[in-house]
């Protein structure tokens, strides 16, 4: 497990990560989001030990991360504009990780490579930036450590190749419980990989829950209600957030499914239905109950 | 991995990183030895001295101050310690590095290593390759090699200082552009405050003698000038272990910074924010005073000042605010930093412009005062100061077989100078002080009188007092009668008699040496003797006669290297002979050297021209003057041996004369001033009005 006690870095007089404390469980894949200079960079930089923090502490199963290869051993980190070393080519930089990373798979490094399409005699400055994210991505993952950092990493990459990107996180993540930490500025990459999601804004943590935990407890109900009768009369309710068109209401509301299934049958309503929030739903809800415009905040 | 494995392995990974180096590295050595050797090989000597030529000229090559390999290795050096680190530099480059699971102080120590060992071994071949050659050309191998050798470990040695510096500015910066100019600062900044220094001392303090200037020390201050000084000098264990101990220092001061260096740093122009104003402020002063003095030079004026150090002071604070920014809205960030420099500079001028520390005033007490040395730059200029070097198995031997190596007088006087009487010097700075702001308002040259105090702590304080010239011979002659003057200013009053084995004695016409004369006195160090006795009793007074002659004592070393006639000795080391020195001339007489008969001389015409105030005359006189004249007449050589300064002569002269051999010869004279002189220009210019 990843945890941030109190992390707290600062550039001059910027305040780039303000007292974080978040932990982040194996398995899980946990979505950094947030807008540029939210601090997200930053965060990946110091839980990867680029950065010294100047308070808090940052650990991996309990070790600082900082001047400490055997936890720097057990992550690999993706920048957002990776380094490759010069005039080097995939097969290259395949044999530098190969040295500093002993789990490295190099019959799947190759697999990949040819899946992905790419040239291993191919000097990588002649590659697109989308296919150096492809390479970096391949790197990262055939390097078999317990952790990969990725800082937009899915920038860049093309619908299909995300999904493949995404495809194989799975598929590690089932097969040797890799945690993906993703960060990115647009939650619309994160929804469907993430379990947990923490939303910096301004250096801090404005909210981390689990996305499942968050789906769970709310819930976006449409319905028509019967003649004069408002959704604030629904007992049982909590109503978070209230659109009509007409008659038709659609309602943010915060509570288990069962628990406003039997608030909505109990008004005996002439229509109702649970649609399901998308993740950039739950977060303009949840971001707005804290007194933020998530609009402004991310997307 | 091992601590074997990480370390050839990243070392291998390092290597990849900088083939471009490698390369370059070795094809600078391969050209700057190799190459070299082969042509020198293919040079025509002369063949009775080729071995030797052409051992010195590969030994030359090969040898730690052979200087462009002095200029490859700091070029190198530089190259090498910030391209080594620049990844440093560069976010994207610190992320990969810092991210992947090696320690940053094994980055470090693996990449200093490689930097080092991408100059060493390229540089050990080519020269091992070059003694080879050298070898197989004729040179004396194993001179050669030895001198390889030990030239590859002193140059390493030194390379590592400065290849160290360089990195240790890519520490304290985070960009490349700021890290070289900040090698710059490093290197340049002690020389220039250093002859700042001097610069100031010298223009406002009177009695500041640069001997010892404040600029010796700048090889203890730069690096790139420690490399220099100590190719210039032989290799002794004292400067082995100085190296040594400077290279620890410097890789100790590199490690902690790169340890403390923060990633975040790259693309700042400084790493740590506590060097800004460290740096700042005293580029900012040193600017502000180069200004004042620039200024100072070109107006004279304290206005002129003024306005140098405050253009100098706030260009330098301006220019280095915007790199330290990046940023030229920024220039007038920290501006009361700005004015502290520009008080610091303007304290810093008060110090000397109104000697503020007292130092013309300044006068050793004398129970503090161990012993003393002094002499005026005109009095006995003549002297010849030197060493005879015999030049047997040595390259200059085709030259000659004997070589005078001249010193310099400040050397050899301070060397061998101890006044009898200390308290002379103590009264001459006395009178100096009284009479410094009357004898300023003096017209005419000024004579500088060089005092080096000796105290009983083991210092030693120069000082360097102006005199007008026509005061001279009141205020030094005492101390010119000092016994430790003469034995200090005069080498032949230590010769050994019985070391005598040959005198030559010259006029401007005749010469001779006494072992050629028909005389059945040989004994020659009777003739020395008398001489010494002669120069130990002359007064400064003495020096307003008009020589007779010259003199050279030789002993055997000298009468080789007189006899060699390749040898640049035959103008050395002659002492004059005036007419007060009785003991001599009558020694000389003896054994058949009249001098005041050998200077005897049928003068046929003299034509005078003027100089000076009389610029442009030129006329035969009369030749009922050439009795009267020919008393004051001085020849042109022998100014030097007396106290006459050129700036008193206004007239001088053409002599035309018959010699012994019947044969005409002119000869250049001075017209000594005096009554004589002054009828002889009234007598001109009247000529010259009724024309």
């Amino acid at each position: 497990m990843i945890e941030a006690v109190n992390l707290t870095k600062k550039f001059e007089d910027i305040m780039a990560v303000d007292h974080i404390n978040a932990s982040i469980k194996e398995g899980n894949v946990f979505g950094l989001v947030g807008t540029n200079g939210a601090g997200k960079s930053t965060f990946l930089r110091l839980v990867s030990g680029i950065l010294k923090p100047d308070e808090g502490s940052i650990t991996i199963d309990g070790e600082p991360v900082y001047e400490n290869e055997r936890a720097k051993a057990r992550f690999f980190y993706i920048s957002d504009e990776q380094y490759f070393l010069p005039n080097a080519t995939s097969a290259d930089m395949m044999a530098f990780y190969r040295k500093m990373y002993p789990q490295f798979d190099e019959k799947r490094f190759h697999y990949l490579l040819d899946s992905f399409g790419l040239q291993e005699k191919r000097k990588i400055g002649t590659f697109s930036k989308g296919m150096k994210k492809q390479l970096s991505v391949i790197c990262g993952i055939c390097s078999g450590t317990d952790y990969l950092f990725c800082d937009e990493t899915f920038d860049g990459l093309d619908p299909v190749m995300r999904q493949t990107v995404k495809s194989l996180f799975v598929g590690d993540m089932a097969e040797r419980n890799m945690t993906p930490i993703i960060a990115s500025h647009n939650l619309r990459e994160l929804e469907d990989i993430c379990d947990h999601v923490g939303l910096l804004h301004k250096g801090g943590i404005l909210l981390s829950k689990d996305l499942d935990e968050m789906k769970m407890n709310i819930h976006k109900v449409q319905c028509v209600l019967e003649n004069g009768m408002k959704p604030e009369q629904i007992p049982g309710l909590s109503i978070i957030k209230k659109e009509n068109r007409g008659r038709l209401y659609t309602l943010t509301v915060r509570g288990e499914k069962e628990q406003v299934e039997s608030a909505m049958t109990a008004v005996d309503p002439v229509f109702y239905e649970l649609i399901p929030l998308s993740l950039e739903e739950i977060f303009i809800s949840e971001t707005e109950v804290a007194g933020y415009d998530i609009k402004k905040l991310v997307l | 991995m091992t601590l074997r494995n990480w370390f050839f392995n990243w070392m291998i990974e390092e290597g990849k990183r900088r083939l471009w180096a490698i390369a370059l590295s070795c094809l600078v050595f391969f050209f700057s030895l190799p190459v070299v050797a082969v042509f020198l090989s293919g040079t025509e000597y002369n063949p009775e001295f080729r071995k030797i030529r052409f051992t010195e000229d590969i030994v030359a090559l090969l040898s730690y101050d052979n200087g462009w390999m002095i200029f490859i290795m700091m070029v190198l050096a530089v190259v090498l310690g910030i391209t080594g680190y620049a990844y440093l530099n560069s976010r994207k480059k610190v992320d990969f590095y810092h991210s992947i699971p090696i320690k940053r102080g094994k980055l470090f120590s693996v990449t200093y290593v490689v930097g080092v060992l991408i100059v060493a071994i390229p540089y050990l071949v080519c020269l091992l390759f070059s003694v080879l050659i050298g070898w197989l050309g004729g040179a004396d191998g194993r001179t050669i090699l030895g001198v390889a050798l030990t030239g590859w470990a002193y140059q390493m040695l030194s390379f590592l200082i400065v290849y160290t510096t360089s990195i240790i500015c890519v520490m304290l910066t985070g960009n490349t552009i700021v890290a070289l100019l900040g090698f710059g600062v490093i290197n340049g900044f002690f020389p220039l405050l250093l002859n700042l220094l001097d610069a100031y001392a010298y223009t406002w303090w009177k009695t500041f003698w640069n001997f010892q200037p404040m600029t010796g020390w700048v090889t203890r201050t730069s690096p790139i000038a420690f490399y220099i000084a100590g190719s210039v000098e032989d290799i002794t264990i004292g400067r082995i272990c100085s190296r040594l101990a400077v290279s620890v220092v410097l890789i100790l001061i590199a490690a902690f910074l790169h340890k403390k260096r923060p990633s975040e740093a790259a693309g700042k122009a400084m790493a740590f924010y506590p060097s800004q104003p460290v740096i700042r402020i005293p580029l900012t002063i040193v600017s502000a005073m180069s200004g004042l003095i620039f200024f100072h030079t070109l107006g004279h004026g304290f206005g002129w000042s003024m306005f140098g150090l405050l253009t100098g002071g706030m260009i330098c604070h301006c220019v280095i605010e915007i790199i330290y920014h990046f940023d030229f809205k920024k220039l007038f960030s920290h501006k009361i930093q700005l004015a502290v420099s520009l008080a610091v500079a303007f304290l810093g001028f008060s110090l000397f412009r109104w000697d503020i520390l007292g130092y013309d005033s300044w006068i050793p007490k004398e129970e503090k005062l161990e012993s003393v040395a002094v002499y005026a730059s005109d009095v006995d200029q003549w002297m010849d100061y030197g060493v005879l070097v015999n030049t047997e198995n040595s390259g200059e031997q085709e030259v000659s077989e004997y070589i005078w190596n001249w010193v310099s007088e400040d050397a050899y006087l301070l060397e061998h100078m101890e006044l009898e009487q200390k308290n002379l010097a103590l009264e001459l700075a006395k009178t100096w002080i009284e009479q410094e702001k009357s004898w300023a308002k003096e017209d005419g040259p000024q004579e500088r009188v060089y005092v080096e105090y000796r105290l009983t702590d083991g210092r030693k304080v120069h000082r360097c007092y102006q005199i007008p010239k026509r005061k001279m011979s009141q205020v030094f002659a005492g101390i010119y009668q000092d016994n430790g003057y003469k034995t200090g200013r005069y080498p032949v009053l230590s010769m050994k008699p019985e070391n005598v084995e040959e005198v030559r004695v010259k006029t401007l016409d005749q010469e001779a040496y006494l072992s050629d004369m028909q005389s059945q006195d040989t004994d020659m160090s009777v003739v020395l003797e008398a001489y010494q006795r002669d120069l130990m009793l002359a007064t400064l007074q003495d020096f307003n006669q008009i020589p007779l002659g010259e003199i050279k004592f030789l002993d055997h070393t000298r009468v080789a290297a007189e006899k060699e006639e390749r040898s640049n000795y035959s103008y050395q080391e002659f002492y004059p002979v005036y007419p007060s020195f009785t003991n001599t001339l009558k020694s000389l007489e003896d054994r058949g050297i009249d001098l005041e008969q050998w200077n005897e001389r049928e003068i046929k015409y003299i034509s005078l021209y003027g100089l000076y105030d009389f610029e442009g005359t030129y006329q035969e006189i009369d030749s009922e003057w050439i009795p009267e004249i020919k008393d004051v007449l001085l020849y042109n050589d022998y100014v030097r041996y007396t106290n006459y300064y050129y700036e008193d002569m206004e007239l001088q002269a053409d002599v035309c004369w018959v010699d012994k051999k019947g044969k005409e010869r002119i000869d250049s004279y001075y017209v000594i001033p005096g009554e004589t002189a002054d009828r002889l220009q009234e007598s001109i210019q009247k000529e010259n009005e009724n024309k």
